[in-house]
């Protein structure tokens, strides 16, 4: 680690907990060189220049550590879903006849004349009512670049609408207002919301090195995917919840196309992986009403990871077997 | 490999590589030069792109040493990864030459691209 004298001791230390997110293995292997390159790299490069370079390397750690590199099957998985997410996430807008139609159009009409108050999540609203369909288009186009902006611009306002949520909500804990229907109305405006957040944080992670042609089809595949479930969801808001299998459906038969991934199947995967973080916030959140609570739920729900954790590895077995089959 | 244009990055990679081996931050400074200092490519990226290049086989480890106390590690183009730059080469310069045709056959002064 002499490499790290010439930033500093601040550099230093940044570099040291920068090394810290690669996995044991590729540190060991590499640490010293990627020191070295990091050391000549920011050499006069003054602070800014310096915390770039720091989150680029970081970055890549991470992408280490979670499988989600370019040649990892996770990061190829990513990239297959990207265009899927970026329809599907289009596909969630507010259709006539939806609670969520008439809060899109209050808000528009309303504008900047809202009370202040409200001004944030009214932008917020209408801001993810544009943006996933710009999100779109740009990644029909193959604007990659301009889909990893718009993407990270749908988590912001989701971020910014969940904020809002619970902070109005005010449901802290002890506090008056921490009581069971507002918590009720908390969750499952949260369920409306967490599908933007995790489709924006799916595209954002996809490796950007796999996402260079306009994909036209998965995106409209994306956005019928979209549709459907956000309808057969009733809009995420509606106040008729799902019940009987249906949400088990939505919620098991996207897990169960992500198997394929064991089997080198990214296509069906992807589409799982594109389809799952619209469903499973409300699906789960129709489940724990149907079954009276959390506690009732889990059991449930890890037997039901059991047997997909199960599935997989069975399935990965397989895949291996063949592959050293000559 | 070559059904599709290979992208930016990896191109400087290999071009980077091709007269000689090279350690990372050479790499990182040579790709400055050829693109005319327009792409900089970050530690974390070369990584990126190394480690996948070296997946593909097209780019190998030449040397491991230590120069003044410093681990550098040297990457070569393999066989596989010069002949892939020498499809995309070639795809370029037709390109290139069918660009220039259409343009009616001046050539472009150097420095005059932007």
């Amino acid at each position: 680690m002499s490499a790290v004298t010439p930033g500093g001791h601040r550099t230093g230390v940044a570099l040291r907990a920068v090394l810290a997110l690669y996995p044991a293995r590729y540190r060991r292997d590499r640490g010293a060189e990627l020191a070295e390159v990091f050391a000549d790299t920011t050499a006069g490069a003054g602070r800014l220049g310096t915390a770039r370079e720091a989150l680029d390397l970081a970055a890549y750690g991470l992408r280490l550590r979670t499988g989600l590199t370019s040649t990892a099957l996770g990061g190829r998985l990513l990239a297959a879903a990207a265009p899927l997410l970026a329809g599907a996430t289009a596909g969630l807008v507010a259709l006539p006849g939806d609670v969520r139609f008439w809060r899109v159009r209050a808000a528009a009409r309303a504008g900047f004349d809202a009370p202040w108050t409200a001004l944030p999540d009214n932008l917020a609203l209408l801001g993810l009512t544009v943006v996933p369909a710009l999100l779109a288009v740009a990644a029909a186009f193959g604007a990659w670049r301009a889909v990893r902006t718009l993407a990270g611009t749908v988590v912001l306002l989701a971020v910014v609408r969940l904020g809002v949520r619970l902070a109005t909500a005010n449901v802290r804990p002890g506090g008056p207002w921490l009581t069971e229907p507002n918590v009720w109305l908390l969750l499952l405006d949260a369920t409306a919301l967490l599908p933007y957040l995790a489709a924006g944080a799916l595209i954002l992670a996809a490796p950007a090195d796999l996402l260079e042609r306009p994909r036209r089809l998965p995106v409209l595949t994306g956005a019928a995917a979209g549709l459907l479930v956000t309808k057969a969801q009733g809009g995420y808001d509606t106040w008729h919840l799902m019940d009987g299998w249906t949400p088990l459906l939505l919620l098991l038969a996207p897990l169960l196309l992500m198997l394929c991934a064991a089997r080198e199947r990214l296509l069906p995967a992807a589409l799982g992986l594109a389809v799952l973080p619209l469903t499973a916030w409300f699906s789960l959140f129709s489940l724990w009403e149907q079954v009276g609570g959390v506690w009732r739920l889990a059991p449930a729900l890890a037997v039901g990871a059991g047997t997909l954790l199960l599935a997989g590895r069975v399935l990965s077995g397989r895949q291996e077997g063949k592959v050293k089959t000559p | 490999m070559t059904e599709r244009a290979m992208q930016e990055p990896t191109l400087l990679l290999l071009t980077a590589l091709a007269d000689a081996p090279r350690h990372g931050y050479a790499l990182i400074q040579e790709i400055d030069a050829i693109s005319g200092g327009r792409v900089k490519m970050r530690t974390g990226t070369l990584y990126g792109a190394l480690d996948r290049l070296l997946q593909q086989g097209l780019i190998e480890v030449a040397a491991e040493e230590i120069v003044d106390g410093r681990a550098r590690r040297t990457y070569a183009l393999t066989g596989g990864g010069r002949d892939l730059l020498a499809v995309e080469a070639e795809r370029l310069r037709s390109v290139a030459a069918e660009a220039q045709r259409r343009l009616g056959g001046a050539p472009v002064p150097r420095g005059a691209t932007a």
